[in-house]
Formats: C-alpha cells, sequence, structure tokens
C-alpha cells in the first residue's frame, strides 16, 4: 500500500504523521529540527516515553525511511493506536482523564525545563482505558517568564467542556461534535450560575478571561497596547506557570458529573429481561464465536456497562470497541476496564448509531467518521436493532446492511416484536412496523451475509444470529 | 438618510470583521496570567510551604509517607 498522509495531520510545520500498511510514521521537518533534537537529546523524550505520559517513538536509521516522505530531517516510528478516538466521543470522566493527563505531563516537563506549545485535546488518545499523549513534537524548553499560551486552548477543549456537566448537568458530546475547537469561556460564561462569583477558580478560569475576550474584541488595538506593555511584558514566572497548572489539576480531579436523575440504562444490568439462564446461554454463545474467531478488533454496538466486552476480550479478543448512547452506562463501562487489574483492552465510546460521527473539520476530512475507522473484524449487536428499527422507524433491511458493513462476521440480536421493550417503545404510539419479524430480519441478513448459527434464548423469543459475510 | 445608514452599517461590519480576524485568540488569557499571575505564584508557594510542613511533621511523627519520593517518579 502507498503512503498516505494522515488527513488531520497539518497544522504544524514541524512535522507530519503517514501511514504505510498499517503502520505509523512521524516525519521531523527542518522546521521542526532543533526542538526535536533538544527533547531528545535531553531525555525528555525516553523521560515522556518511560512514564507512558507520551506514546512510544523509534527514529528509523534512513535506509528504512518509507518511501514519499519528502523534506525530513528525521523519521519516528509510533505503534498503531487500535483505534482513534475524538474528544465528542468520550464521556465526561474519559475527558477529564485526558485533562488530567494532559495536565500531569505538563507538571513533569516543567521540572525538568520543557513544556508542550499547545493543549490540543486531539493531541491525546486512549489506549484501552489509559489516555496517551501522541504528539512527540509539541515538545519545548520552556524559557523563563513565558505565558502558558496553550491555556485558552485547554479551557475550550478540556474544562469548559466538563464545567458544563458539573455545574449545569449538559453532557458536552453534542456540542463537542458541531464546534470542534472545544467550548468558547464567552460561551460558557453566559450560562453559568450567578454563583460564579463565590468561586476564585471559575472567577479566574473563566469570567475574568471571558470578559478580556470580549474586550479586546472590540478594542483589539487597546489588547494589543496592554499585553505588550511595561509590566505584561515582564511575563509569567515560573511558580506562577506551575501554580496554574496545579490550580487546575486540583480543580478538574474534584469535578464530578452533576447528578440529574437516573438515565435510561443505568440500571440495564440489573433490571434486563433477561433470566439467568438466558444470560448464561447467550455469553456462552457469543464465547464460541469470539474464540474461534480472536479478533484483533471487535466492536460492541449497545456495549451498556460491558459486561460482554469483557467477556470477548477473555474470550480472546485483542481490543474491544464498545458504543453506546447512555452516559451513566458508559461511565459504568469505562470504570470497569479502568479499575481492572492491568486496566482492559476496552474502549467504551459515545455513539449516537442513527447520527454517527461525520467526516469533518478542514476539507471535511480532518477528523475521520465513525464509518471510516470502524474497520471491525468482528461485531456483537446484543439488543441493539430495535433500537434504530422501532425507536427511529429505519427500515430493518437498512439496519441490517448497516451493521453487516462494520465487519465481516458478528452476532446480532432479533429483538420480537412481542418483547416487553419493544411493547414499552409501542405503548403510546401507533405500530407502523407491520414487516419487523424474524423472517423479515433473517431475509435482509441472507441478502449480505450467511447465516452460520443461531441461538433461541430459552424464555424469551429473541434470537441471537451469528452471520458470515459471503466471500466472493 | 439611506446612503448614510448603509455606509454606517458597513463601516460597523467592517469594524467588527476587522478585530476578530486579527486578533491572536489567546489575547484574553494571557492579559488574565499577567493580571493575576502573581496571585497563582502567591498560592503556588503557599502550597508548597504547606507541603514542606507536612513533610516535616511525618517526619517528626515517623509515619512511612516522610520518606524520600522516588527521584525518576513523575510529578503526580
Amino acid at each position: 500500500m502507498s503512503l498516505e498522509r494522515i488527513s488531520g495531520s497539518w497544522r504544524d510545520p514541524s512535522g507530519h504523521v503517514y501511514e504505510q500498511d498499517g503502520r505509523i510514521f512521524r516525519s521531523v521537518t527542518e522546521h521542526g529540527r532543533a526542538l526535536y533534537e533538544a527533547a531528545r537529546d535531553q531525555g525528555v523524550l525516553d523521560y515522556a516515553i518511560k512514564h507512558k505520559f507520551l506514546v512510544g517513538c523509534t527514529e528509523l536509521p534512513k535506509r528504512m525511511w518509507p518511501i514519499g516522505i519528502l523534506g525530513a530531517a528525521y523519521v519516528l516510528e509510533h505503534p498503531r493506536i487500535p483505534y482513534v478516538s475524538y474528544p465528542y466521543e468520550w464521556t465526561f470522566e474519559q475527558l477529564q482523564a485526558a485533562a488530567l493527563h494532559h495536565l500531569d505531563f505538563q507538571l513533569a516537563l516543567l521540572a525538568r525545563g520543557f513544556k508542550l506549545t499547545d493543549a490540543s485535546a486531539y493531541n491525546i488518545q486512549f489506549l484501552g482505558s489509559q489516555p496517551i499523549f501522541i504528539d512527540a513534537l509539541s515538545l519545548s524548553p520552556y524559557k523563563e517568564g513565558e505565558y502558558w499560551l496553550g491555556h485558552q486552548q485547554f479551557c475550550e477543549q478540556f474544562l469548559n467542556p466538563l464545567l458544563l456537566r458539573a455545574v449545569l448537568g449538559v453532557t458536552h458530546n453534542a456540542w463537542y461534535r458541531g464546534s470542534l475547537e472545544g467550548i468558547p469561556s464567552t460561551s460558557l460564561n453566559k450560562l453559568l450560575p450567578i454563583k460564579k462569583y463565590l468561586s476564585w477558580k471559575m472567577i479566574s478560569q473563566v469570567v475574568l478571561p471571558a470578559r478580556l475576550e470580549e474586550q479586546a474584541i472590540l478594542a483589539p488595538a487597546s489588547a494589543i497596547d496592554k499585553v505588550n506593555s511595561k509590566s505584561a511584558k515582564k511575563g509569567l514566572s515560573r511558580l506562577a506557570y506551575q501554580g496554574f497548572l496545579t490550580q487546575l489539576r486540583n480543580w478538574i480531579a474534584q469535578l464530578h458529573p452533576r447528578v440529574t436523575g437516573k438515565t435510561v440504562w443505568s440500571d440495564y444490568a440489573k433490571y434486563n429481561t433477561y433470566n439467568d439462564e438466558g444470560k448464561s446461554e447467550k455469553q456462552r454463545f457469543i464465547e464460541e464465536f469470539v474464540s474461534s474467531v480472536r479478533p484483533q478488533l471487535l466492536i460492541d454496538l449497545g456495549c451498556n456497562s460491558g459486561d460482554y466486552s469483557v467477556a470477548a476480550l477473555k474470550s480472546g479478543a485483542h481490543y474491544v470497541v464498545g458504543f453506546d448512547f447512555d452516559q451513566n452506562a458508559l461511565s459504568s463501562a469505562y470504570a470497569r476496564a479502568r479499575q481492572a487489574e492491568n486496566s482492559l483492552n476496552f474502549l467504551p465510546l459515545w455513539l449516537d448509531a442513527a447520527n454517527p460521527s461525520p467526516d469533518q473539520g478542514w476539507q471535511q476530512i480532518e477528523r475521520s467518521s465513525f464509518k471510516v475507522r470502524a474497520n471491525a473484524d468482528a461485531l456483537l449487536a446484543l439488543a441493539f436493532e430495535h433500537h434504530l428499527a422501532i425507536a427511529k422507524n429505519i427500515p430493518l433491511s437498512q439496519v441490517v446492511e448497516w451493521l453487516v458493513s462494520l465487519a465481516p462476521q458478528g452476532i446480532i440480536e432479533f429483538v420480537p416484536k412481542e418483547d416487553e421493550t419493544i411493547q414499552r417503545m409501542l405503548a403510546l404510539r401507533e405500530d407502523i412496523f407491520v414487516n419487523y419479524n424474524l423472517e423479515a430480519f433473517e431475509e435482509a441478513l441472507n441478502g449480505c451475509a450467511t447465516i452460520v448459527d443461531r441461538l433461541n434464548l430459552p424464555d424469551s423469543a429473541r434470537v441471537l444470529l451469528r452471520y458470515q459475510v459471503k466471500v466472493l | 438618510m439611506n446612503r448614510f445608514f448603509i455606509s454606517t452599517l458597513v463601516l460597523l461590519m467592517a469594524i467588527s470583521g476587522n478585530a476578530y480576524a486579527y486578533l491572536d485568540p489567546g489575547t484574553g488569557s494571557m492579559l488574565m496570567q499577567s493580571l493575576i499571575g502573581v496571585i497563582a505564584a502567591a498560592s503556588m508557594t503557599a502550597s508548597l510551604f504547606w507541603g514542606r510542613i507536612k513533610i516535616a511533621f511525618y517526619k517528626f511523627s515517623g509515619k512511612a509517607s516522610a520518606s524520600k519520593p522516588d527521584e525518576d517518579s513523575p510529578e503526580k
């Protein structure tokens, strides 16, 4: 396969990221040479990698450079991130973990005379449940007196979305997805209640920057003069730089989502419609499938708190990405992945399956769509299809086609109309789903794959169908 | 009258457009840091000082946490 430049890698002239045959390379240009050499030669890069702040990187000898990288001073190779995710797909806890990772990394760098040049949340990815910084060229030597230039970006991409949920109980995902650079302080300031004036943290990190920003927009020349004035030119002492980082770290570590009641699925694991026998039969069927396939990447749609994702990992799946719409279920799933011994290779993410993440950003390719990234080896879609076919009126055949397009093999559970959950969905609306039945589901599945196994769940009319895409 | 109104509107649009386009997006944040950097530094000094008092207290009372932290460990 030819060398491809990663579409989101264009902002920084210090280097670019490329992909070839599943391998990830980063060029360091002449522009970035000095900063890279400083971080490498002073042992900061090795320190950051050793302490799992930064993704691994190996400097390649020239003879091993992939053909097609032009104008590079160095070429590095990084281990591949199994599934790239974006902050608008993360839960509150994942965004919080990413924010703390950024601040901890900055504090550790500052102690070694270095800093991060920006505060983009997109520079953090998850390896299972563990956040990791991915841009080796964001490190640069700290100069006494300089301002924290990434501060506003940090607030917009980490702090403000977290405060939106912690103070107002509103999730960040939809807003963040529509505004890829995060939530502006000027907007958040307008929404925060009056008690913000009682908190120094709120005043210093949201109200004051927002007011100053508004003033600066109205009178730019005067704002520039103020920044260039004698007193401001002295800059920020190292202690103050460290103070801002530490204050934000302590604050963010204490934030919790504001409790606004139970969500739809938070008690699902306790109060679902299966009996114990049904559950164990279902689990056995899934384990049999996963252990025979041993997928590198398995997608678990409607993962809830991750019961079957964990079962899949134990049965031989290497990496599981779970998707769900419910924030509380995802929080439980993430906590489970984090608290497990050695943390699990399980990444739960927020997804509205009827409106998944699109290709967007600059030239509409900067951030990839769910469809582009979801190239899995195996799929689990358990008790999921009716949330599209019934709740969203999407024709059953389209739902099946979409599911099968995500992985060449998998298990899909069919939930019949007489099932309690569908009866509840239809309790207050007209039943317009005359063609929603097992026969129609099987026909649709047979149209794009072969049904290779099935399990009729005991004491329920639900059916699990294992499919395999036909090889032409 | 109409001409005056339109030219005023155009001027206003030009002013606000310029203001937004030519100003560094971090200006508000830089002004904030220059204004309250001293307070951040003072609170950091206080917390470092408090940390030393705590270490001295632990050493005095002989608790295990007074042991010297690993030099190579990340600052968390």
